[in-house]
């Protein structure tokens, strides 16, 4: 037995957290699922199995419907898809589309169903809310089966008990009797071995990462079955195509600034990378026109970029600008929104001063005296 | 800048060209007689440095020469930073701005039109008006405090941008000049987003974040209502889960419910079946019984009116036999009974004798108390006349008698007691001469108070009184005097003739004087009063209550009364009635008459009842006989329809037949009945009861399809619009849009926190440098006044706010409160130390057209010396219609203004 593992390609999910990408992000994550269907072909994939959450809610465009039903379709094998619980099913589901009748390869799992499929049989259940304490392999026996026997869940291993997130036991597989059990619900690839050290139960993640900070998204598992009783072969393959950056650095010195810089003009394929620069530490004197480098190529080359140099401060010690500022007037001010920006000020600030906008101004009044003197 | 020249053409009073210049880098004197066009020469200047050539209004129309169309035009040369100028403008008809720089000793023309203006006026960092001519002091830039116009000298207020401009000029002192270019640049960036008064700009030229703003709030719009649609949608697919469940339990309880009321309706079928069979014996059981019922009947009713009939019959027959004996004892009664009434009504006519003896009677009586009345009256009527009588006597007596009362009678008694005490009193105060004469004598009274001459016989006695002294002398014999105490005579005659005089006022209304005379009159007069009281009195007891006349009346009528009775009585004249006698024989005919018809009409009663017993048996009789005679009349009719044709003996056959038939059928009956009692309760109740219940699920059910449908379409509506959608890209906007704003606020905040903290750091700067400004006056106002003010107050604008005199220990005075004069001062040297601070070097003119008018010639002597020490940094230009004060100023330069008009219009007459 041969086949393609996924799940939680959420389709139609909201990328608040991009803005304006946020378009862009749901288009790739259809543009991924072709590519699972790509990839379920190349390595001859018997069916595919999507372990539930393909849509991001049940309220999404039909349009996308139709898009998901037709890239599925297209698999010249059968495929078997449980709802999870972004999109149970309900009255009103996607699941009510007609494109889902139309094609005679898709087969949407109803309530504990035993299902024959190539090579052995699926045990398979979609749920029905959102929430449920309520294990959703509990339900399948398949000790007695003889021919290489499956399952297939959403939920949640390991989850707190009484949380009503489908908790999944973590020897789920095993108190099932099946072969293998193919999760969905986590974003990133996850795999339990038994005791024997067999891994019996993955979840094979998204096959698009969804946010920052996610890893080992953006996955299929190929998974491979001699027969009833072997241990699985499970074999991640990349689908995602977006490349989500988190740059988290301390800057100390001017150097620092330089080297990221550098590292963010290297990036290869910045239209299918999402950045997020945050920056922490002291700003270097001279710095300001690298920073300011840095946000441009960071919001304008990449398909997505966020820069944060917010808790950048100007170095206290390095205030040498200040000193060498001609006494008087602008002195006086830059003195006073140095102090300001340091947060521990204790002196009395005007309506609005806080350290961040007084950083932001003694920024500003630095970047002016520059360019005066240009 | 400095003035070289100015010339002036076409311009009010200056038809022709005028030319004033080439004027002294330090003090000019300009001076002409009023009405020269000094003022004028300075309006010319203003409008060549300050307007713009295309300024038009009726302000500017007054620039043109009276009576005349020529256009006003002025040209000026000056000197600014080392470069020599020319400006030449033309307004109104065909206006022009032209600008000119010295270039290699010739005027070169390198600006005109508005840059023409623009350039002049940023000289003086004047800012033009929004309409009209810039005569405000305001709009001259860094000439307002330069400039000032005929006798106006005051300076309340630096208006910007020269207030700016000191305080630059003030701060420069203390910042580097680079730093000026920073402000700048940072006013523009402020500018660019906030309002002079630090508000966030609005409209096309706001900020960014504005805009932003805007967008996020319609996203939030958007985003707020897909929420609610995906909320509707999460509501609408719950409930139709629960009806689709609710729905198929309806179902399955309605097919439960239908199947127990099949069966149950069947049961009801069978059980109805037995009641109908039960019914048909029943009904059969009762045909029977009726058909009994009905023969024995017949033979009832046949036999009843055959018994009644004959009953009727014998009946008949025994009344017919009595009748005729019953009607004639009748007709015997009823003329008994009417011999009985014709006594009767002859006993009825002597009832007209009783009433004559009884009107008889009641007359008598009358008649005697008539009389009685009239002699009662009579009597009292008589008493009360003589009554009335006799008080009107005594009434007319005690009006003729006038007599005191007993008040006045005392009061009559006190003064005639007085009276007498006084001529007693008097009477002893007087001194008694006596002469006992003893021969025939003539007394000539001296003084006495009779001083009369008296003659007395031998023996006679002569009595002289008087007081205090008694004077008589007697021929031959001497005069005699007698006196004794003379202490309060004239007192005591005075209280006599008071008491006479109130004496004889008290008696004056009485007929007498005497004091026991007039007692007896008011004895007399009290006995009147009584007699008249008690007259009064017994007359009111006579009557009683009663008006006389009322009594006359009652009098006359008792009259007229006992004549009429004795009209019909004439017999009473003579022998009045005895009305007891006349009652009882009144009395004694009607109690014989009422025996005879009491008689009477018992006799008649008697016969009348007797008739009447026997009319009523005969009438009895007859309706008895009537009655029979229908009741055999019917008994027979009976008889007759009861008939079926049949003998007795057939018909009692018949009845035992119907009895044994109808005994048949109940047992049917009874059978029947076992039969349904067998079967048990009625189903038909739960049959309709299932039926209810059916129905109800029935509709619930539909009910529930109903809104299922219903929810299902509004889902499909919902799911149309693909609400996640929608609010995925509205909370992606959303974010965006925050985002963006954040960032823009905190851009927005920081420049105006650096800002503001700049010019907080500049107020406080220029503050501290306005000390300096403050100081500098004070020491030319010590100057100019000797001393006399403490110091000067400079208000945050700059202008003079006060003065604080010596002798006001610190207390400020307003400026209105000084002299005009001392006023003139105190702007001139708060004028002078700003001019020295807003402009350290460089040359400035400085113009005052006649500002001192008012100071004395002590202080102008200063003034003269302190012009001359600012001539040093300033070229002063003074116009003046007293060239004489400023004679001592010996390096001005003097024009004569009047002398050029003059030479203008002589070179102009020339060339014409």
């Amino acid at each position: 037995m041969r086949f393609l593992h996924t799940a939680d390609w959420q389709i139609g999910m909201r990328a608040a957290h991009v803005g304006a990408a946020g378009a862009r992000v749901r288009e790739e994550r259809l543009a991924a699922a072709q590519r699972v269907v790509d990839v379920a072909h190349q390595h001859g994939a018997e069916f595919l199995l999507v372990a539930g959450d393909t849509f991001e809610d049940n309220a999404v465009d039909r349009v996308l419907v139709q898009k998901v039903a037709d890239i599925l379709a297209a698999f010249r094998g059968p495929v078997y898809l449980i709802a999870g619980n972004h999109d149970p099913l309900v009255p009103g589901s996607v699941w009510d589309h007609p494109a889902w009748k139309e094609h005679r390869n898709l087969y949407l799992a109803g309530d504990r169903e035993r299902i024959g499929v190539p090579g052995g049989v699926l045990f398979a259940s979609s749920l029905r809310e959102k929430q449920s304490p309520t294990d959703p392999s509990a339900w399948i026996a398949a000790g007695d089966e003889r021919t290489i026997a499956i399952g297939v869940a959403h939920g949640s291993i390991e989850s707190v008990a009484g949380e009503f997130d489908y908790p999944i036991a973590r020897d789920a597989a095993q108190r099932a009797g099946v072969d293998y059990l193919a999760l969905g619900h986590w974003h990133s690839y996850a795999h339990f071995p038994d005791n024997a050290g067999v891994v019996r139960m993955a979840y094979s993640g998204t096959h698009e990462t969804t946010k920052f900070g996610e890893t080992d998204s953006g996955n299929v598992l190929l998974v491979e079955i001699a027969q009833r009783g072997a241990p699985p072969q499970i074999t991640p393959i990349r689908t995602g195509g977006l490349v989500w950056q988190t740059i988290d650095r301390e800057v100390r010195v001017l150097v620092d600034l330089e080297q990221l810089l550098e590292e963010i003009e290297g990036v290869a394929a910045p239209a299918n990378t999402l950045v997020n620069v945050r920056l922490r530490g002291l700003l270097p004197t001279g710095a300001e026109q690298l920073l300011t480098r840095l946000e441009e190529l960071t919001s304008a080359r990449f398909c997505y970029g966020r820069f944060d140099a917010s808790q950048l401060l100007p170095a206290p010690e390095d205030d040498r600008w200040i000193e060498e500022l001609p006494p008087g007037v602008l002195r006086e001010v830059a003195a006073r929104l140095q102090s300001w920006s340091n947060p521990s000020c204790q002196e009395e600030r005007p309506e609005g001063a806080s350290p961040q906008v007084a950083s932001r101004a003694l920024l500003d009044l630095y970047r002016l005296m520059q360019e005066v003197d240009t | 800048m400095i003035l070289r020249r100015i010339a002036v053409e076409g311009w009010q009073r200056f038809a022709n060209r005028v030319e004033l210049g080439p004027l002294g880098e330090g003090l000019n004197i300009v001076h002409g007689p009023n009405g020269t066009g000094k003022s004028t020469l300075f309006l010319a200047l203003r409008r060549g440095l300050c307007d713009s050539h295309k300024t038009r209004g009726d302000a500017m129309k007054t620039l043109c020469t009276w009576g005349r169309e020529l256009p006003p035009q002025v040209t000026i040369d000056f000197e600014h930073e080392g470069t020599e100028y020319r400006i030449c403008k033309q307004f109104l008809q065909g206006a022009r701005s032209e600008l000119y720089r010295l270039e290699g000793g010739h005027f070169v023309r390198f600006q005109e039109g508005p840059a023409a203006d623009d350039f002049a006026r940023g000289l003086l960092k004047a800012q033009a008006p929004a309409r009209g001519p810039s005569d405000g002091r305001e709009h001259w830039g860094l000439a307002q405090m330069l400039w000032a116009t005929q006798g106006d000298l005051a300076l309340e207020k630096l208006a910007e941008p020269a207030r700016v401009s000191l305080q630059e000029s003030l701060g420069r002192q203390m910042t580097s000049h680079e730093a000026l270019g920073l402000e700048r640049r940072l006013a523009d960036a402020y500018g660019r987003a906030f309002t002079a008064g630090g508000k966030l700009k609005t409209g096309k030229d706001g900020p960014r974040l504005r805009h932003d703003q805007q967008q996020l709030d319609e996203w939030m719009r958007r985003r707020d209502e897909y929420r609610q649609k995906l909320e509707r949608y999460e509501h609408a697919a719950q409930r139709i889960q629960m009806l689709l469940a609710q729905s198929q339990q309806s179902a399955t309880q309605l097919q439960e419910k239908q199947a127990a009321l099949a069966e149950t309706r069947q049961r009801a079928d069978t059980y109805r079946a037995a009641v109908a069979a039960r019914d048909q014996r029943r009904t059969e059981a009762e045909a029977a019984q009726a058909r009994f019922h009905e023969i024995t009947s017949r033979i009832e009713r046949l036999q009843s009116a055959r018994h009644e009939y004959d009953e009727c019959q014998k009946q008949l027959e025994q009344l017919e036999q009595e009748i005729p004996s019953i009607r004639t004892q009748l007709e015997q009664l009823s003329a008994q009974h009417d011999e009985a009434n014709r006594q009767a009504q002859q006993v009825r006519q002597g009832r007209g004798a009783v009433e004559i003896a009884e009107q008889r009677a009641r007359l008598a009586m009358d008649f005697v108390h008539q009389q009685r009345t009239v002699d009662d009256l009579k009597s009292t009527l008589e008493q009360v006349h003589r009554l009335r009588d006799e008080v009107n006597r005594a009434r007319e007596v005690r009006q003729n008698l006038i007599a005191p009362d007993a008040k006045e009678l005392a009061a009559l008694r006190t003064a005639h007691a007085r009276l007498a005490q006084a001529k007693i009193r008097y009477e002893q105060s007087l001194v008694t001469l006596e002469i006992q004469t003893e021969a025939m004598v003539e007394v000539e009274v001296q003084d006495a108070e009779v001083a009369t001459r008296r003659a007395a016989l031998a023996g006679e006695k002569l009595t002289f009184r008087g007081s205090p002294e008694v004077i008589v002398r007697v021929p031959e014999i001497g005069v005699l005097r007698a006196y004794g105490p003379s202490d309060n005579v004239e007192n005591l005659r005075r209280d006599a003739s008071e008491a006479e005089a109130d004496w004889q006022r008290l008696v004056e209304r009485y007929p007498c004087r005497d004091l026991e005379a007039l007692q007896e009159l008011s004895t007399q007069a009290a006995e009147l009063d009584r007699q008249i009281r008690d007259g009064l009195k017994l007359g009111s007891d006579l009557l009683r209550g009663r008006k006389l006349e009322k009594l006359e009346a009652e009098y006359v009528e008792a009259t007229a009364r006992i004549a009429e009775i004795l009209q019909s009585e004439p017999a009473w004249q003579t022998e009045p009635p005895l009305p007891s006698q006349l009652q009882a024989e009144a009395s004694r005919i009607k109690e014989q008459f009422v025996k005879a018809i009491d008689a009477a009409e018992s006799e008649v009663q008697r016969r009348r009842d007797a008739e009447h017993v026997v009319k009523t048996r005969l009438l009895r009789h007859e309706e008895r006989l009537t009655h029979l005679r229908d009741q055999a009349r019917k008994a027979k009719q009976r008889m007759e329809s009861a008939s079926d044709g049949l003998s007795d003996a057939e018909r009692e056959e018949r009845r035992k037949r119907a009895l044994l038939d109808c005994g048949l059928a109940e047992e049917k009956c009874r059978e029947a009945e076992k039969q349904l009692a067998a079967f048990g309760k009625d189903p038909l109740p739960l049959v309709e009861q299932l039926e209810r219940e059916t129905r109800a699920l029935q509709t619930a059910h539909d009910e529930a399809s109903r809104d299922l449908h219903t929810l299902q379409g509004e889902l499909k509506q919902i799911l149309a619009e693909a609400p996640y959608s929608h609010l995925a890209e509205a909370e992606e906007q959303v974010a965006r849009l925050e985002a963006a704003i954040e960032q823009e606020q905190l851009q927005l905040e920081a420049t105006r926190l650096l800002y503001e903290t700049l010019m907080q750091c500049k107020r406080e700067v220029a503050e501290s440098l306005a000390a300096p400004v403050k100081q500098r006056a004070q020491k030319t106002l010590e100057r100019l006044t000797g001393g006399r003010f403490a110091s000067i107050e400079i208000s945050e604008h700059f202008g003079a706010a006060g003065v604080i005199p010596r002798e006001q220990q610190g207390q400020s005075v307003a400026l209105d409160q000084i002299s005009g004069g001392e006023r003139e001062q105190v702007h001139f040297a708060v004028r002078l130390a700003l001019a020295d601070f807003v402009f350290p070097s460089g040359r400035q003119l400085v113009v005052l057209d006649d500002v001192f008018t008012y100071t004395d010639s002590e202080r102008f002597a200063v003034v003269l010396e302190l012009l001359q020490e600012a001539a040093s940094k300033f070229q002063v230009v003074v116009l003046t219609c007293h060239p004489e004060r400023y004679r001592a100023l010996t390096e001005a330069h003097f024009f004569d203004l009047k002398a050029l008009v003059d030479c203008s219009y002589e070179a102009h007459a020339r060339s014409a």
